[in-house]
Protein backbone atom coordinates (compact mmCIF):
# COMPACT_ATOMS: atom_id res chain seq x y z
CA UNK A 1 0.00 0.00 0.00
CA UNK A 2 2.54 2.07 1.10
CA UNK A 3 5.01 1.41 -2.31
CA UNK A 4 1.60 2.66 -3.97
CA UNK A 5 1.42 5.65 -2.27
CA UNK A 6 4.91 6.53 -3.36
CA UNK A 7 4.49 5.19 -7.11
CA UNK A 8 1.31 7.78 -7.30
CA UNK A 9 2.94 10.07 -5.10
CA UNK A 10 6.29 9.94 -7.68
CA UNK A 11 4.13 9.92 -11.11
CA UNK A 12 1.98 13.17 -9.67
CA UNK A 13 5.70 14.55 -9.18
CA UNK A 14 6.81 13.70 -12.35
CA UNK A 15 4.23 14.93 -14.35
CA UNK A 16 4.46 18.35 -12.25
CA UNK A 17 7.79 18.57 -12.75
CA UNK A 18 7.31 18.20 -16.64
CA UNK A 19 4.65 20.78 -16.57
CA UNK A 20 6.76 23.32 -15.06
CA UNK A 21 9.17 22.90 -17.01
CA UNK A 22 7.35 23.26 -20.09
CA UNK A 23 5.33 26.14 -18.89
CA UNK A 24 5.87 29.54 -20.28
CA UNK A 25 3.43 31.13 -17.60
CA UNK A 26 5.71 29.84 -14.26
CA UNK A 27 6.98 32.92 -13.64
CA UNK A 28 10.09 35.25 -15.39
CA UNK A 29 12.29 34.08 -12.62
CA UNK A 30 11.97 30.28 -12.16
CA UNK A 31 11.67 28.57 -15.09
CA UNK A 32 14.35 26.41 -16.92
CA UNK A 33 13.23 27.46 -20.64
CA UNK A 34 15.59 29.73 -22.41
CA UNK A 35 17.99 29.92 -19.94
CA UNK A 36 21.70 28.34 -20.35
CA UNK A 37 20.02 24.94 -18.88
CA UNK A 38 17.60 24.50 -21.24
CA UNK A 39 19.64 21.66 -23.00
CA UNK A 40 16.58 20.11 -24.19
CA UNK A 41 16.04 19.45 -28.11
CA UNK A 42 13.31 21.77 -29.06
CA UNK A 43 9.75 20.17 -28.38
CA UNK A 44 11.06 18.02 -25.75
CA UNK A 45 10.98 18.29 -21.72
CA UNK A 46 13.46 20.30 -20.11
CA UNK A 47 13.31 18.09 -16.74
CA UNK A 48 14.31 15.12 -18.11
CA UNK A 49 17.88 15.85 -18.36
CA UNK A 50 18.06 15.98 -14.49
CA UNK A 51 15.19 14.53 -13.47
CA UNK A 52 14.27 10.74 -13.93
CA UNK A 53 10.66 10.76 -14.68
CA UNK A 54 9.92 7.12 -13.81
CA UNK A 55 11.90 4.23 -11.83
CA UNK A 56 14.02 7.09 -10.02
CA UNK A 57 16.24 5.82 -7.40
CA UNK A 58 16.36 8.88 -5.73
CA UNK A 59 13.84 10.58 -3.56
CA UNK A 60 13.66 13.58 -5.53
CA UNK A 61 13.77 12.02 -9.31
CA UNK A 62 17.28 12.84 -10.14
CA UNK A 63 19.57 10.00 -10.96
CA UNK A 64 20.44 7.81 -7.76
CA UNK A 65 23.09 9.15 -5.49
CA UNK A 66 25.73 7.81 -6.36
CA UNK A 67 28.01 9.41 -3.23
CA UNK A 68 26.50 9.46 -0.35
CA UNK A 69 28.67 11.34 1.91
CA UNK A 70 32.07 13.56 1.58
CA UNK A 71 32.92 16.76 -0.39
CA UNK A 72 31.64 15.06 -3.41
CA UNK A 73 27.74 14.38 -2.22
CA UNK A 74 24.69 16.04 -2.51
CA UNK A 75 23.94 18.17 -5.29
CA UNK A 76 27.55 18.79 -6.41
CA UNK A 77 27.70 15.10 -8.26
CA UNK A 78 24.61 16.35 -10.34
CA UNK A 79 26.34 19.84 -11.42
CA UNK A 80 29.52 18.51 -12.22
CA UNK A 81 27.69 15.58 -14.76
CA UNK A 82 27.40 18.68 -16.86
CA UNK A 83 30.08 21.37 -15.51
CA UNK A 84 33.15 18.55 -16.01
CA UNK A 85 33.70 20.17 -19.45
CA UNK A 86 31.73 18.19 -21.43
CA UNK A 87 28.19 19.89 -21.86
CA UNK A 88 29.83 22.68 -20.39
CA UNK A 89 33.40 23.97 -19.20
CA UNK A 90 32.03 26.89 -17.29
CA UNK A 91 32.57 26.62 -13.56
CA UNK A 92 34.84 23.34 -14.14
CA UNK A 93 37.11 24.76 -11.36
CA UNK A 94 34.55 24.89 -8.74
CA UNK A 95 34.57 20.91 -7.95
CA UNK A 96 38.22 20.51 -7.40
CA UNK A 97 37.52 18.87 -4.18
CA UNK A 98 41.20 20.35 -3.19
CA UNK A 99 40.21 23.94 -2.72
CA UNK A 100 37.75 24.60 0.05
CA UNK A 101 33.80 25.75 -0.98
CA UNK A 102 30.96 28.13 0.56
CA UNK A 103 29.74 26.10 3.18
CA UNK A 104 26.92 24.17 2.44
CA UNK A 105 25.08 20.71 3.74
CA UNK A 106 24.31 18.12 1.27
CA UNK A 107 21.31 16.86 0.12
CA UNK A 108 19.31 19.77 2.30
CA UNK A 109 17.07 21.66 0.04
CA UNK A 110 18.26 24.76 -0.22
CA UNK A 111 20.85 24.75 1.74
CA UNK A 112 23.18 22.74 -0.77
CA UNK A 113 24.13 24.29 -4.13
CA UNK A 114 21.00 25.82 -3.96
CA UNK A 115 22.10 27.66 -1.09
CA UNK A 116 23.30 30.18 -3.65
CA UNK A 117 22.28 28.57 -6.87
CA UNK A 118 18.48 28.24 -8.42
CA UNK A 119 19.45 25.96 -11.38
CA UNK A 120 15.91 26.35 -12.30
CA UNK A 121 16.46 29.89 -13.56
CA UNK A 122 16.63 33.45 -11.52
CA UNK A 123 16.53 36.97 -12.78
CA UNK A 124 20.71 36.96 -11.91
CA UNK A 125 23.80 36.10 -13.68
CA UNK A 126 24.95 32.79 -13.24
CA UNK A 127 21.52 31.53 -11.75
CA UNK A 128 22.35 33.27 -8.24
CA UNK A 129 19.48 33.48 -5.91
CA UNK A 130 20.27 37.35 -4.98
CA UNK A 131 21.42 40.21 -6.72
CA UNK A 132 24.76 42.35 -6.41
CA UNK A 133 27.18 40.67 -8.24
CA UNK A 134 30.33 41.03 -6.67
CA UNK A 135 28.99 42.09 -3.58
CA UNK A 136 26.61 39.04 -3.74
CA UNK A 137 27.90 37.79 -0.36
CA UNK A 138 26.31 40.47 1.60
CA UNK A 139 22.69 39.11 0.62
CA UNK A 140 23.37 37.03 3.70
CA UNK A 141 26.45 38.54 5.49
CA UNK A 142 25.42 42.03 6.56
CA UNK A 143 28.80 42.45 7.84
CA UNK A 144 30.15 44.40 5.37
CA UNK A 145 30.38 48.34 7.36
CA UNK A 146 32.15 50.68 8.83
CA UNK A 147 34.32 47.99 11.40
CA UNK A 148 35.18 45.81 8.98
CA UNK A 149 37.22 46.17 5.46
CA UNK A 150 35.29 48.76 3.20
CA UNK A 151 33.99 47.66 0.50
CA UNK A 152 32.26 49.78 -2.71
CA UNK A 153 35.07 52.33 -2.61
CA UNK A 154 36.97 53.32 -5.56
CA UNK A 155 40.35 51.78 -4.87
CA UNK A 156 42.28 53.57 -7.61
CA UNK A 157 41.22 56.96 -6.78
CA UNK A 158 42.62 56.15 -2.74
CA UNK A 159 45.38 55.65 -4.89
CA UNK A 160 45.29 51.57 -4.66
CA UNK A 161 46.69 49.57 -7.22
CA UNK A 162 47.00 45.49 -6.39
CA UNK A 163 50.14 44.42 -7.42
CA UNK A 164 48.66 41.44 -8.89
CA UNK A 165 44.80 42.04 -10.23
CA UNK A 166 44.17 39.01 -12.15
CA UNK A 167 42.24 36.30 -11.02
CA UNK A 168 41.43 33.66 -13.32
CA UNK A 169 40.67 30.17 -12.42
CA UNK A 170 40.13 28.39 -15.70
CA UNK A 171 43.71 29.46 -16.62
CA UNK A 172 45.16 27.66 -13.28
CA UNK A 173 45.11 31.44 -11.88
CA UNK A 174 43.59 31.43 -8.43
CA UNK A 175 45.70 33.98 -6.55
CA UNK A 176 44.75 38.01 -6.63
CA UNK A 177 42.66 40.40 -5.85
CA UNK A 178 40.72 41.82 -8.62
CA UNK A 179 38.95 45.36 -8.94
CA UNK A 180 35.53 46.15 -9.75
CA UNK A 181 32.90 48.24 -12.08
CA UNK A 182 31.02 50.10 -8.86
CA UNK A 183 28.04 47.85 -9.95
CA UNK A 184 30.32 44.92 -9.78
CA UNK A 185 29.56 42.97 -12.92
CA UNK A 186 32.73 43.73 -14.35
CA UNK A 187 36.10 44.79 -14.34
CA UNK A 188 37.04 48.57 -12.78
CA UNK A 189 38.12 51.03 -10.13
CA UNK A 190 35.81 49.50 -7.20
CA UNK A 191 36.79 47.27 -4.06
CA UNK A 192 34.62 44.29 -3.35
CA UNK A 193 33.51 41.54 -1.60
CA UNK A 194 34.91 39.42 -4.26
CA UNK A 195 38.03 41.42 -4.50
CA UNK A 196 39.32 39.27 -1.63
CA UNK A 197 37.31 36.17 -1.60
CA UNK A 198 35.93 33.86 -3.88
CA UNK A 199 33.56 31.16 -3.07
CA UNK A 200 34.76 28.40 -5.28
CA UNK A 201 38.54 27.79 -5.77
CA UNK A 202 39.60 30.39 -2.90
CA UNK A 203 43.08 29.37 -0.82
CA UNK A 204 43.17 26.31 1.46
CA UNK A 205 42.36 26.71 5.07
CA UNK A 206 41.07 29.90 4.59
CA UNK A 207 38.03 32.64 4.34
CA UNK A 208 38.02 31.51 0.72
CA UNK A 209 40.57 33.65 0.57
CA UNK A 210 41.82 34.63 -3.49
CA UNK A 211 45.40 34.84 -1.72
CA UNK A 212 47.14 33.32 0.90
CA UNK A 213 46.82 35.43 4.29
CA UNK A 214 50.73 36.18 3.96
CA UNK A 215 50.14 38.36 1.08
CA UNK A 216 46.60 38.92 0.99
CA UNK A 217 46.33 42.48 2.61
CA UNK A 218 49.77 43.57 1.31
CA UNK A 219 49.00 42.66 -2.70
CA UNK A 220 47.17 45.89 -2.25
CA UNK A 221 49.16 47.50 0.62
CA UNK A 222 51.95 47.96 -0.37
CA UNK A 223 53.35 49.50 3.13
CA UNK A 224 51.36 50.82 5.65
CA UNK A 225 51.61 54.37 4.10
CA UNK A 226 49.00 52.98 1.29
CA UNK A 227 46.14 52.45 4.10
CA UNK A 228 43.63 55.56 3.29
CA UNK A 229 43.27 57.87 6.21
CA UNK B 1 26.94 -16.75 -24.92
CA UNK B 2 25.49 -15.36 -22.33
CA UNK B 3 28.09 -13.13 -20.03
CA UNK B 4 28.19 -12.24 -16.63
CA UNK B 5 30.47 -10.18 -14.22
CA UNK B 6 32.01 -11.84 -11.11
CA UNK B 7 30.81 -10.58 -7.88
CA UNK B 8 31.80 -7.03 -6.50
CA UNK B 9 33.27 -9.19 -4.02
CA UNK B 10 35.43 -10.49 -5.96
CA UNK B 11 35.96 -7.57 -8.31
CA UNK B 12 36.52 -4.93 -5.65
CA UNK B 13 38.25 -5.53 -2.37
CA UNK B 14 41.17 -7.70 -3.62
CA UNK B 15 43.89 -5.48 -5.09
CA UNK B 16 45.14 -7.80 -8.00
CA UNK B 17 41.39 -7.55 -9.27
CA UNK B 18 40.84 -3.77 -8.88
CA UNK B 19 43.93 -1.71 -9.00
CA UNK B 20 43.35 1.81 -8.23
CA UNK B 21 46.19 4.54 -8.83
CA UNK B 22 46.57 7.83 -8.02
CA UNK B 23 49.17 10.63 -7.66
CA UNK B 24 47.70 12.57 -4.98
CA UNK B 25 50.74 14.33 -3.48
CA UNK B 26 53.28 14.09 -1.13
CA UNK B 27 51.06 13.15 1.26
CA UNK B 28 49.62 10.11 -0.60
CA UNK B 29 53.33 9.08 -1.31
CA UNK B 30 54.42 8.86 2.29
CA UNK B 31 51.34 6.38 2.77
CA UNK B 32 52.37 4.47 -0.30
CA UNK B 33 56.18 4.34 0.62
CA UNK B 34 55.05 2.80 3.71
CA UNK B 35 52.90 0.39 1.97
CA UNK B 36 55.60 -0.70 -0.26
CA UNK B 37 58.04 -0.96 2.85
CA UNK B 38 54.70 -2.73 4.94
CA UNK B 39 53.60 -4.73 2.01
CA UNK B 40 51.22 -6.66 4.86
CA UNK B 41 48.63 -3.66 4.49
CA UNK B 42 48.09 -4.98 1.28
CA UNK B 43 45.43 -5.73 -0.46
CA UNK B 44 43.30 -2.57 1.48
CA UNK B 45 39.84 -3.23 1.74
CA UNK B 46 37.51 -1.02 0.39
CA UNK B 47 36.38 0.08 4.10
CA UNK B 48 39.93 1.41 3.85
CA UNK B 49 39.89 5.14 4.41
CA UNK B 50 40.14 7.02 0.15
CA UNK B 51 44.07 7.79 1.35
CA UNK B 52 44.80 4.32 1.47
CA UNK B 53 42.69 2.97 -1.36
CA UNK B 54 44.65 5.90 -3.31
CA UNK B 55 47.43 3.82 -2.37
CA UNK B 56 46.84 0.25 -3.65
CA UNK B 57 48.61 1.07 -6.37
CA UNK B 58 49.46 0.29 -10.14
CA UNK B 59 51.11 -2.14 -9.62
CA UNK B 60 50.34 -2.46 -5.85
CA UNK B 61 53.02 -1.62 -3.65
CA UNK B 62 54.68 0.52 -5.52
CA UNK B 63 55.50 4.23 -4.92
CA UNK B 64 55.65 6.86 -8.21
CA UNK B 65 58.78 8.86 -7.86
CA UNK B 66 58.31 12.32 -8.76
CA UNK B 67 60.38 14.23 -10.19
CA UNK B 68 59.35 17.43 -8.45
CA UNK B 69 57.07 17.83 -5.77
CA UNK B 70 53.52 18.42 -6.81
CA UNK B 71 54.36 17.89 -9.86
CA UNK B 72 52.81 13.98 -10.47
CA UNK B 73 49.74 15.83 -8.95
CA UNK B 74 46.98 15.67 -11.20
CA UNK B 75 43.68 17.73 -10.98
CA UNK B 76 40.10 16.21 -12.25
CA UNK B 77 41.76 13.96 -15.03
CA UNK B 78 39.53 12.63 -17.91
CA UNK B 79 40.85 10.13 -19.96
CA UNK B 80 43.96 7.60 -20.35
CA UNK B 81 45.54 5.50 -22.69
CA UNK B 82 48.34 3.10 -22.34
CA UNK B 83 51.37 2.22 -25.19
CA UNK B 84 53.77 -0.64 -23.71
CA UNK B 85 54.17 0.21 -20.30
CA UNK B 86 53.56 3.33 -20.01
CA UNK B 87 49.87 4.86 -18.97
CA UNK B 88 49.21 8.61 -20.67
CA UNK B 89 46.89 10.53 -18.29
CA UNK B 90 44.78 13.34 -19.71
CA UNK B 91 45.46 15.74 -16.80
CA UNK B 92 42.66 17.78 -17.52
CA UNK B 93 42.28 20.24 -14.30
CA UNK B 94 46.30 20.96 -15.40
CA UNK B 95 45.88 21.56 -18.81
CA UNK B 96 48.53 18.82 -19.56
CA UNK B 97 49.34 15.42 -20.61
CA UNK B 98 51.17 12.99 -17.91
CA UNK B 99 53.14 10.01 -18.81
CA UNK B 100 53.47 7.43 -15.84
CA UNK B 101 55.60 4.51 -16.27
CA UNK B 102 55.22 1.68 -14.55
CA UNK B 103 58.27 -0.05 -14.72
CA UNK B 104 60.38 3.16 -13.59
CA UNK B 105 58.02 4.11 -11.08
CA UNK B 106 57.86 7.99 -12.10
CA UNK B 107 55.38 10.66 -13.55
CA UNK B 108 56.75 13.08 -16.01
CA UNK B 109 55.03 15.63 -17.73
CA UNK B 110 54.65 15.77 -21.67
CA UNK B 111 56.20 18.72 -23.90
CA UNK B 112 56.66 20.44 -21.09
CA UNK B 113 55.80 24.47 -20.91
CA UNK B 114 56.14 24.96 -24.81
CA UNK B 115 52.92 22.65 -24.96
CA UNK B 116 49.51 24.34 -24.37
CA UNK B 117 46.60 22.69 -24.06
CA UNK B 118 43.37 24.19 -23.23
CA UNK B 119 41.24 21.62 -21.00
CA UNK B 120 42.18 17.89 -22.70
CA UNK B 121 39.15 16.07 -22.73
CA UNK B 122 39.92 13.24 -24.22
CA UNK B 123 43.25 11.03 -25.26
CA UNK B 124 43.30 8.44 -28.12
CA UNK B 125 46.33 6.72 -29.45
CA UNK B 126 47.32 4.09 -32.42
CA UNK B 127 49.93 2.60 -30.40
CA UNK B 128 52.80 5.17 -31.80
CA UNK B 129 51.21 8.65 -31.38
CA UNK B 130 48.85 10.30 -29.15
CA UNK B 131 45.97 11.77 -29.94
CA UNK B 132 44.44 14.90 -27.51
CA UNK B 133 41.26 16.36 -27.69
CA UNK B 134 42.15 20.01 -26.68
CA UNK B 135 38.65 20.85 -25.99
CA UNK B 136 39.01 24.81 -25.64
CA UNK B 137 41.53 25.61 -28.60
CA UNK B 138 39.63 23.73 -30.27
CA UNK B 139 41.76 21.41 -32.06
CA UNK B 140 43.45 17.84 -31.89
CA UNK B 141 46.86 18.14 -31.09
CA UNK B 142 49.12 14.90 -32.29
CA UNK B 143 52.26 14.06 -29.60
CA UNK B 144 54.84 11.14 -29.57
CA UNK B 145 55.46 9.16 -26.31
CA UNK B 146 58.28 11.86 -25.53
CA UNK B 147 55.72 14.22 -25.77
CA UNK B 148 57.04 16.10 -28.76
CA UNK B 149 54.67 18.02 -30.76
CA UNK B 150 54.25 16.28 -34.30
CA UNK B 151 51.25 18.27 -35.77
CA UNK B 152 47.77 20.39 -34.73
CA UNK B 153 44.43 19.59 -36.47
CA UNK B 154 42.70 22.22 -36.70
CA UNK B 155 38.55 21.59 -36.75
CA UNK B 156 36.27 23.34 -38.98
CA UNK B 157 33.98 26.21 -37.45
CA UNK B 158 30.67 24.89 -37.48
CA UNK B 159 27.59 26.09 -38.64
CA UNK B 160 26.60 29.36 -35.76
CA UNK B 161 30.39 29.89 -36.20
CA UNK B 162 31.21 29.16 -32.46
CA UNK B 163 34.90 27.27 -32.35
CA UNK B 164 34.41 24.04 -32.44
CA UNK B 165 35.01 22.26 -28.93
CA UNK B 166 36.13 18.33 -29.32
CA UNK B 167 35.69 16.43 -26.51
CA UNK B 168 36.02 12.94 -27.84
CA UNK B 169 38.40 11.43 -30.24
CA UNK B 170 39.30 7.87 -31.46
CA UNK B 171 41.70 6.27 -33.72
CA UNK B 172 40.30 4.76 -37.04
CA UNK B 173 42.04 1.59 -37.84
CA UNK B 174 43.58 1.89 -40.86
CA UNK B 175 44.14 5.85 -40.58
CA UNK B 176 42.06 8.74 -39.51
CA UNK B 177 40.35 10.09 -36.69
CA UNK B 178 36.66 10.05 -35.22
CA UNK B 179 36.51 13.45 -33.09
CA UNK B 180 32.96 14.60 -31.21
CA UNK B 181 32.35 18.72 -31.58
CA UNK B 182 30.25 19.09 -28.00
CA UNK B 183 29.56 22.64 -29.11
CA UNK B 184 27.74 22.26 -32.53
CA UNK B 185 26.57 18.57 -31.35
CA UNK B 186 28.27 16.39 -34.39
CA UNK B 187 31.01 14.32 -34.96
CA UNK B 188 33.70 13.95 -37.60
CA UNK B 189 35.50 11.56 -39.63
CA UNK B 190 39.02 12.80 -40.89
CA UNK B 191 41.32 11.39 -43.06
CA UNK B 192 44.84 10.93 -42.11
CA UNK B 193 45.69 14.34 -42.79
CA UNK B 194 43.05 15.83 -40.88
CA UNK B 195 40.76 16.98 -43.47
CA UNK B 196 36.52 15.91 -43.03
CA UNK B 197 35.57 12.76 -44.44
CA UNK B 198 32.25 13.33 -43.49
CA UNK B 199 30.39 14.74 -40.36
CA UNK B 200 27.15 13.48 -38.90
CA UNK B 201 25.42 16.08 -36.76
CA UNK B 202 22.52 18.42 -37.63
CA UNK B 203 24.62 21.24 -35.78
CA UNK B 204 22.22 22.00 -33.17
CA UNK B 205 20.66 19.76 -30.51
CA UNK B 206 18.79 16.42 -31.77
CA UNK B 207 18.75 12.73 -31.47
CA UNK B 208 17.40 10.54 -33.26
CA UNK B 209 19.46 8.39 -35.98
CA UNK B 210 20.84 11.99 -37.49
CA UNK B 211 21.11 14.28 -34.46
CA UNK B 212 23.50 14.15 -31.36
CA UNK B 213 22.84 16.18 -27.93
CA UNK B 214 26.72 16.76 -27.00
CA UNK B 215 28.72 14.02 -28.33
CA UNK B 216 31.18 13.16 -25.99
CA UNK B 217 33.33 10.07 -25.94
CA UNK B 218 33.80 8.54 -29.17
CA UNK B 219 35.90 4.73 -29.93
CA UNK B 220 36.01 2.35 -32.86
CA UNK B 221 35.61 -0.90 -32.88
CA UNK B 222 37.74 -4.21 -35.39
CA UNK B 223 35.67 -3.50 -37.80
CA UNK B 224 35.51 0.08 -37.90
CA UNK B 225 32.43 0.80 -36.20
CA UNK B 226 31.98 3.95 -34.40
CA UNK B 227 30.44 4.28 -31.06
CA UNK B 228 29.28 7.65 -29.77
CA UNK B 229 28.42 8.67 -26.31
CA UNK B 230 25.88 10.76 -26.69
CA UNK B 231 25.75 12.35 -23.51
CA UNK B 232 22.34 14.46 -22.67
CA UNK B 233 20.39 11.46 -24.86
CA UNK B 234 21.47 8.98 -22.23
CA UNK B 235 22.50 6.92 -24.90
CA UNK B 236 25.86 5.28 -27.05
CA UNK B 237 25.10 5.45 -30.85
CA UNK B 238 26.91 3.27 -32.87
CA UNK B 239 27.53 4.34 -36.61
CA UNK B 240 29.17 2.41 -39.30
CA UNK B 241 32.40 3.57 -40.84
CA UNK B 242 30.46 5.33 -43.00
CA UNK B 243 28.88 7.56 -40.53
CA UNK B 244 25.57 5.46 -40.85
CA UNK B 245 23.08 5.02 -37.86
CA UNK B 246 23.15 1.58 -36.96
CA UNK B 247 21.48 1.03 -33.48
CA UNK B 248 21.27 3.13 -30.55
CA UNK B 249 22.50 1.38 -26.81
CA UNK B 250 20.73 2.36 -23.66
CA UNK B 251 18.06 4.60 -22.39
CA UNK B 252 17.50 7.29 -19.67
CA UNK B 253 17.49 6.31 -16.01
CA UNK B 254 19.27 5.50 -12.92
CA UNK B 255 18.37 1.95 -12.46
CA UNK B 256 20.78 -1.13 -13.75
CA UNK B 257 21.01 -1.24 -17.42
CA UNK B 258 19.66 2.66 -17.89
CA UNK B 259 21.73 5.34 -18.24
CA UNK B 260 21.96 9.06 -16.46
CA UNK B 261 25.11 10.95 -17.70
CA UNK B 262 26.79 8.49 -19.72
CA UNK B 263 30.63 9.86 -20.56
CA UNK B 264 33.09 6.96 -21.63
CA UNK B 265 32.87 3.65 -23.94
CA UNK B 266 35.03 1.12 -25.03
CA UNK B 267 34.65 -1.79 -26.77
CA UNK B 268 35.73 -5.36 -26.01
CA UNK B 269 37.25 -8.03 -28.68
CA UNK B 270 34.06 -10.02 -28.35
CA UNK B 271 32.29 -6.42 -29.32
CA UNK B 272 30.82 -5.58 -25.83
CA UNK B 273 30.18 -2.26 -25.10
CA UNK B 274 31.51 -0.71 -21.76
CA UNK B 275 29.94 2.66 -20.98
CA UNK B 276 30.90 4.70 -17.67
CA UNK B 277 28.70 7.00 -16.47
CA UNK B 278 29.22 9.78 -13.89
CA UNK B 279 26.10 10.24 -12.27
CA UNK B 280 25.51 6.53 -11.52
CA UNK B 281 29.21 5.99 -10.71
CA UNK B 282 29.75 2.81 -12.77
CA UNK B 283 30.60 1.19 -16.18
CA UNK B 284 27.59 -0.78 -17.53
CA UNK B 285 28.08 -3.42 -19.95
CA UNK B 286 26.13 -4.16 -22.93
CA UNK B 287 26.35 -6.77 -25.65
CA UNK B 288 26.60 -6.18 -29.12
CA UNK B 289 22.76 -6.29 -29.79
CA UNK B 290 22.31 -3.49 -26.52
CA UNK B 291 21.32 -6.06 -24.12
CA UNK B 292 22.70 -5.19 -20.70
CA UNK B 293 24.76 -7.30 -19.07
CA UNK B 294 25.95 -6.10 -16.42
CA UNK B 295 28.11 -3.44 -13.70
CA UNK B 296 31.23 -3.35 -12.76
CA UNK B 297 32.28 -0.61 -9.81
CA UNK B 298 29.23 -1.33 -7.17
CA UNK B 299 30.27 -3.59 -4.56
CA UNK B 300 26.67 -5.28 -5.50
CA UNK B 301 26.87 -5.64 -9.17
CA UNK B 302 22.64 -5.49 -9.71
CA UNK B 303 22.75 -2.57 -7.29
CA UNK B 304 23.70 1.04 -8.44
CA UNK B 305 22.45 1.83 -5.24
CA UNK B 306 25.56 0.12 -3.20
CA UNK B 307 28.55 1.37 -2.19
CA UNK B 308 30.80 2.25 -5.51
CA UNK B 309 34.67 2.08 -6.18
CA UNK B 310 34.03 4.80 -8.45
CA UNK B 311 33.19 9.04 -7.49
CA UNK B 312 32.99 10.30 -11.35
CA UNK B 313 34.00 7.70 -13.57
CA UNK B 314 34.70 9.34 -17.66
CA UNK B 315 36.96 8.55 -19.81
CA UNK B 316 37.30 4.22 -20.21
CA UNK B 317 39.94 2.19 -22.18
CA UNK B 318 40.56 -1.57 -22.78
CA UNK B 319 44.02 -3.28 -23.13
CA UNK B 320 45.10 -6.91 -22.59
CA UNK B 321 42.25 -7.65 -20.42
CA UNK B 322 42.58 -4.37 -18.18
CA UNK B 323 39.79 -1.97 -18.49
CA UNK B 324 41.25 1.00 -17.40
CA UNK B 325 38.85 3.75 -15.86
CA UNK B 326 39.62 7.71 -15.37
CA UNK B 327 37.64 8.81 -12.53
CA UNK B 328 37.68 12.66 -12.29
CA UNK B 329 38.11 12.68 -8.39
CA UNK B 330 39.43 9.02 -7.90
CA UNK B 331 42.58 9.11 -10.36
CA UNK B 332 42.85 5.92 -12.23
CA UNK B 333 41.10 2.16 -11.56
CA UNK B 334 41.99 -0.40 -13.49
CA UNK B 335 39.59 -3.96 -13.75
CA UNK B 336 41.06 -7.10 -14.92
CA UNK B 337 38.10 -8.17 -16.96
CA UNK B 338 36.94 -11.74 -16.84
CA UNK B 339 38.21 -13.59 -19.45
CA UNK B 340 36.03 -13.99 -22.82
CA UNK B 341 34.11 -16.04 -25.06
Amino acid sequence: MAAAARIIAAAILGVTLIMLGTSTTLGEDRRISGTQHDVAIPGTPVCMYCHIPHAANAETLWASKPNMTGAFSGLRPLCFSCHDGTVTSLGSFAFDLARPLHMRSPGVVGADCDRCHDAHGTPYAKFLKLPGAADFCQGCHAVAGPVNHPVDIDARSLGIEPQDSSWNPYAGDFHGTRLWSEDGTGPGDYMKCLSCHATHGGEPDTSFNTMPSGSLCTNCHVGKRQVPE
Amino acid sequence: MSFSFPGSEQLLPEAPRARMLSVAGLAALFVAAMAFIFPSLLPLSRESSSARISTAVYPAGQAWALPHPGEGEWLMPAGAVTIGDAIFVADTGNNRILRLERERGRATVLGGAGLTLQMPMAIATDGQRLFVANSLAGDIVILDPSGQLESTITLPAGATGAPPRPIGVAVVPGGGLVVSDAEHHRVLRLDAAGAVVWSVGTGARGGGTEGFNVPAAVTVDDAGNIYVVDTLNARVVVLSSTGRFIRQIGERGDTAGTLARPKGVAVDETRDIFVSDGLLAAVEVFDPDGKYLGLIGRRDPSDVQSTSALVAPAGISITDGVLLVTDRHAGLVAFDLPPRH
